[in-house]
C-alpha cells in the first residue's frame, strides 16, 4: 500500500473514532477537557522520546496523571473544571516546551505536535486507532444505556441507584485513548476539530441519540477522507484541510437547521438540550406544542407490567418507586427498562410526567389520552383530572387574536388538597 | 552571578527591562480581565481566541510585513470575539462551537503560513513569542492596546460582576447580556493581540487564567481578588524572568523565557492549592471558638 492510501485509511479510521467518541464529548460537554488533554500530553510525548519509549505510551501515561490532577482541582471549592482544564493546559504545554528546549535533538517537534503529519502514519498507528475504535463501539453497544441516561438525566441516573464514577471513568478513558491515538496523525489542535465538529453537526441534524452515534463517525470519516483528497488537489497541508472540511460540515448542518423544510418540526423541538438549566419546581415534561412522535409501540411484557403497575398506583410515583413496587410483586424487570417504558408511555400521552423539585421525574397513568388538565396536591401528590372548558375557549381565542394556529397548552394547577389543608390547619392550630 | 544579581541587577540590561515592563503591564491585565475570565468561566474562550488570532497574524505578515502583524491580529481577534458572542446565544453547545471556530481559524492560519513563509519559525514565534527581543515600539503598542482593553472592562466592571454572579438578575434589571459578553470578549481579544506577538499565546493564556484562579484560592473577598491576582502575576513574572536569566548566564542552560514564566505561575498556583487544601482541613478539625458557640 503506498503512503497515500495509507493516509486515506488512517484518516477514515481516525475520523470515525473521533466522530464516535466526539458525540460523547459534545453531549457531555467535555470539549475543553479534551482540548486541555491534547496540550497536556505534550510533556509525556517529549519525556517518552527522551527515554526512548513509545510516544503514544508516554502521552497515555501523562494523560492519566493529568486526569487525576484535573479531577482534584475540579473538586476544590471556587475552582471547578474550567479552571482545572486551563491550568493543566498551560502547565502541560509549558513543561513540554521546556523539556524540548533542553533537548533540542529530540524528534518531537512543536509544529508536528500541533498539526500532525497524516502522510507519515504507519500501519501500527492505524492498528492502534482501529483497536480503540473497536473498544469505543463495544462500550457504546454494551453500556450505551447507562452512558446516555447519565448524560441526559444525571438526577434520574442517580435516583435510579447507579453510581456515577464507572461511567465517568469509561468516558474519560475513551476520550483519553482517542486523543492519544489521533494526535500523531492529525495533531493536538486538529484532533479537537475532528472530535467537536462532526459530533456537533450530527447533533444539529439527528433526531435521536442513536442517529448521532451513527452519523458522527460517518461524518468524521468523510471529513478525514475528503480532507486528505483536498490537500492533494490543492497542495495544502493535510491536517488543516481535514479540520476545515469538518468545520464546513458543521456550517452546512447549521444552515440546514436554520432553514427547516416543510413538513419538518421546527428546529427547537428536534432534539432536546441534554443539560438545560432546569428551574426547580414542578414542570410538565411534555412539550405542549410538540406533535406526538409516532413510534412503533413495543408492547412487550415489561411494558405491560409497567403500564399495569402505574395504573394501580394512586397519584404520581418516581421511577425508582415504581420499580421497587414491581419488584415487591416478584417481577424481575430492570430499572432502566422501567425508566424507558415510562418515558415511552409519557411520550405517547398514556402517562403524565412531572419534575419533582429535586429534579426527579414523576409519572402517573392517565385515565384518558384525550386532552385534559390536572389538579395536583403539592403535599401528598393526590391528582384529580379536570376538564377546563373556560381555559380551552380562552386559549383558542387568545391564539386566534394573535394569528396563531395549532395552539396547544399544558395547564396543571398545584395546591393543597382538602385533607392536607385540614391537616395543615390542625398543625397550625396546635402550634 | 548570584541570585540577588539575577533578581535586581539583570534589569539594568535594556532587553530585560523591556521584558519586565511588558510583563508588569500584563500583570495589571491579569488583575482585572483575568479575574473576570475566572468569575465568568471564560477560560475556554480565551484559549480559543489565542488560537484564532493566528490566521490574522499570518495574513497580516504576508500582506504587510512586520507592520501588518498587528492590524491582521486585531481584525482576526475582534472578528472571532463577535462570532463567539453570537454563537453563545445559539442552541449549539458553547464549548463545541468555540472548538470548531478556533480550529477552523487556526487551520486557515497554518495553510496561509505554510504556503507563503517560513512555516515552522512563524508558528513557534506565535506560540512562544520573543520575550527577550521585544523592541521599544512593540512595548508601546502592547501598553496602548492593553490600556484600551482595561478601559473597556473598567467602564463596565460593575455590570460585568453583576452578570457573573447573577445572570438572570442582571438581564432582568435591563443590562443587555449580549453587549456585556461582547465587551468582555473583545477586551480578552485585544489583550491576546497586544501580548501574543511579544510574549506568545501560551504566556498570554497563562496570564489570563492562572492569577485569577490563585486569587480565588487565596481570598473570598470580592474586591481583594483584583489586587491579589495582579500582585501574584507581577511577582511570578519577575521571578520567572530572573530564573531564566540566572540559568542562562549563571549555568549556561538556555531556558525558553516564556515557558519559564508560565511554569513559575503554575508552581505558585500549586502552592496556593496545597495551602488552601491544608487550611481547609485544619479549619475542619479545629473546634469553633467559644464565643461563636
Amino acid at each position: 500500500m503506498d503512503y497515500f492510501s495509507t493516509a486515506l485509511l488512517a484518516a477514515a479510521v481516525i475520523g470515525a473514532l473521533c466522530g464516535l467518541v466526539g458525540s460523547l464529548v459534545v453531549l457531555r460537554r467535555r470539549t475543553f477537557f479534551a482540548q486541555a488533554l491534547t496540550h497536556a500530553t505534550f510533556p509525556g510525548a517529549v519525556g517518552a522520546a527522551m527515554l526512548g519509549l513509545s510516544i503514544p505510551l508516554g502521552a497515555f501515561v501523562a494523560s492519566i496523571a493529568i486526569v487525576g490532577i484535573m479531577t482534584l482541582i475540579g473538586r476544590v471549592r471556587r475552582q471547578g473544571s474550567q479552571v482545572a482544564s486551563g491550568i493543566v493546559l498551560t502547565a502541560g504545554f509549558a513543561l513540554g516546551v521546556l523539556l524540548q528546549a533542553l533537548n533540542p535533538s529530540l524528534p518531537v517537534h512543536v509544529d508536528s505536535f500541533l498539526v500532525g503529519s497524516i502522510l507519515t502514519t504507519t500501519g501500527s498507528d492505524i492498528g492502534l486507532a482501529a483497536g480503540v475504535l473497536g473498544l469505543a463501539v463495544l462500550a457504546v453497544v454494551f453500556f450505551g444505556k447507562e452512558l446516555l441516561l447519565s448524560t441526559f438525566d444525571p438526577n434520574g441516573y442517580r435516583a435510579a441507584g447507579y453510581r456515577e464514577w464507572p461511567v465517568e471513568l469509561l468516558t474519560l478513558g475513551l476520550i483519553t485513548a482517542t486523543v492519544v491515538t489521533a494526535m500523531p496523525a492529525v495533531g493536538a489542535i486538529l484532533a479537537i476539530a475532528l472530535i467537536a465538529a462532526p459530533a456537533a453537526a450530527a447533533r444539529l441534524l439527528a433526531r435521536t441519540v442513536g442517529q448521532i452515534l451513527i452519523a458522527a463517525p460517518v461524518l468524521g470519516a468523510t471529513a478525514g477522507i475528503s480532507g486528505v483528497l483536498l490537500s492533494r488537489a490543492l497542495d495544502v497541508a493535510a491536517g488543516p484541510a481535514i479540520a476545515l472540511t469538518a468545520a464546513a460540515f458543521f456550517l452546512l448542518a447549521l444552515a440546514v437547521r436554520q432553514a427547516p423544510l416543510p413538513g419538518r418540526q421546527p428546529p427547537d423541538q428536534w432534539f432536546p438540550d441534554p443539560r438545560p438549566d432546569r428551574p426547580a419546581g414542578h414542570r410538565s415534561c411534555r412539550n405542549p406544542g410538540q406533535p406526538r412522535v409516532e413510534v412503533m409501540k413495543r408492547n412487550t411484557w415489561q411494558r405491560e407490567a409497567v403500564r399495569t403497575a402505574l395504573s394501580d398506583t394512586v397519584g404520581f410515583v418516581s421511577v425508582q418507586g415504581l420499580h421497587s413496587r414491581l419488584h415487591a410483586t416478584g417481577s424481575p424487570i430492570g430499572l432502566a427498562t422501567v425508566y424507558r417504558a415510562l418515558a415511552d408511555l409519557a411520550g405517547e400521552g398514556e402517562a403524565d410526567c412531572l419534575q419533582s423539585p429535586d429534579g426527579e421525574s414523576l409519572y402517573r397513568a392517565c385515565s384518558t389520552t384525550d386532552h385534559h388538565h390536572h389538579l395536583i396536591c403539592r403535599h401528598c401528590g393526590l391528582t384529580v383530572e379536570i376538564e377546563a372548558d373556560a381555559v380551552e375557549t380562552w386559549a383558542k381565542n387568545v391564539a386566534a387574536e394573535h394569528g396563531f394556529t395549532q395552539a396547544a397548552h399544558v395547564v396543571d394547577v398545584f395546591g393543597l388538597c382538602a385533607a392536607c389543608t385540614a391537616a395543615s390547619a390542625a398543625t397550625t392550630a396546635i402550634a | 552571578m548570584d541570585a540577588w544579581g539575577a533578581l535586581l541587577d539583570a534589569y539594568s540590561l535594556p532587553f530585560m527591562a523591556r521584558a519586565l515592563m511588558v510583563l508588569l503591564v500584563l500583570s495589571l491585565v491579569a488583575g482585572i480581565v483575568g479575574v473576570l475570565v475566572n468569575l465568568r468561566g471564560l477560560e475556554f474562550i480565551s484559549d480559543g481566541l489565542t488560537h484564532a488570532v493566528f490566521p490574522g497574524i499570518a495574513i497580516g505578515f504576508v500582506w504587510g510585513g512586520r507592520e501588518g502583524l498587528f492590524a491582521g491580529a486585531i481584525v482576526a481577534a475582534v472578528l472571532t470575539a463577535v462570532v463567539l458572542a453570537v454563537l453563545m446565544r445559539r442552541a449549539v453547545p458553547v464549548d463545541a462551537a468555540i472548538a470548531i471556530v478556533f480550529t477552523a481559524m487556526f487551520s486557515i492560519g497554518v495553510i496561509v503560513v505554510s504556503r507563503e513563509t517560513n512555516y515552522v519559525g512563524q508558528l513557534e514565534q506565535l506560540l512562544f513569542g520573543r520575550l527577550l527581543t521585544i523592541s521599544v515600539v512593540e512595548v508601546v503598542q502592547t501598553v496602548v492596546i492593553c490600556a484600551i482593553a482595561l478601559l473597556l472592562v473598567a467602564v463596565t466592571l460593575k455590570e460585568q460582576l453583576f452578570r457573573a454572579f447573577d445572570r438572570t438578575g442582571s438581564s432582568a434589571v435591563g443590562y443587555r447580556p449580549f453587549v456585556l459578553d461582547l465587551v468582555l470578549n473583545v477586551a480578552i481579544a485585544l489583550v491576546v493581540v497586544a501580548a501574543s506577538s511579544a510574549v506568545g499565546t501560551l504566556l498570554v493564556l497563562a496570564v489570563l487564567i492562572v492569577p485569577g484562579a490563585v486569587a480565588r484560592l487565596v481570598t473570598v473577598r470580592l474586591w481583594l481578588l483584583f489586587p491579589v491576582a495582579a500582585v501574584f502575576a507581577a511577582v511570578a513574572a519577575w521571578l520567572g524572568l530572573s530564573l531564566g536569566y540566572l540559568a542562562s548566564v549563571g549555568a549556561g542552560v538556555n531556558l525558553p523565557s516564556g515557558a519559564t514564566v508560565v511554569l513559575v505561575l503554575v508552581s505558585g498556583y500549586a502552592l496556593a492549592l496545597v495551602g488552601r487544601l491544608l487550611l481547609d482541613r485544619v479549619r475542619a478539625l479545629r473546634p469553633l471558638p467559644a464565643a461563636v458557640r
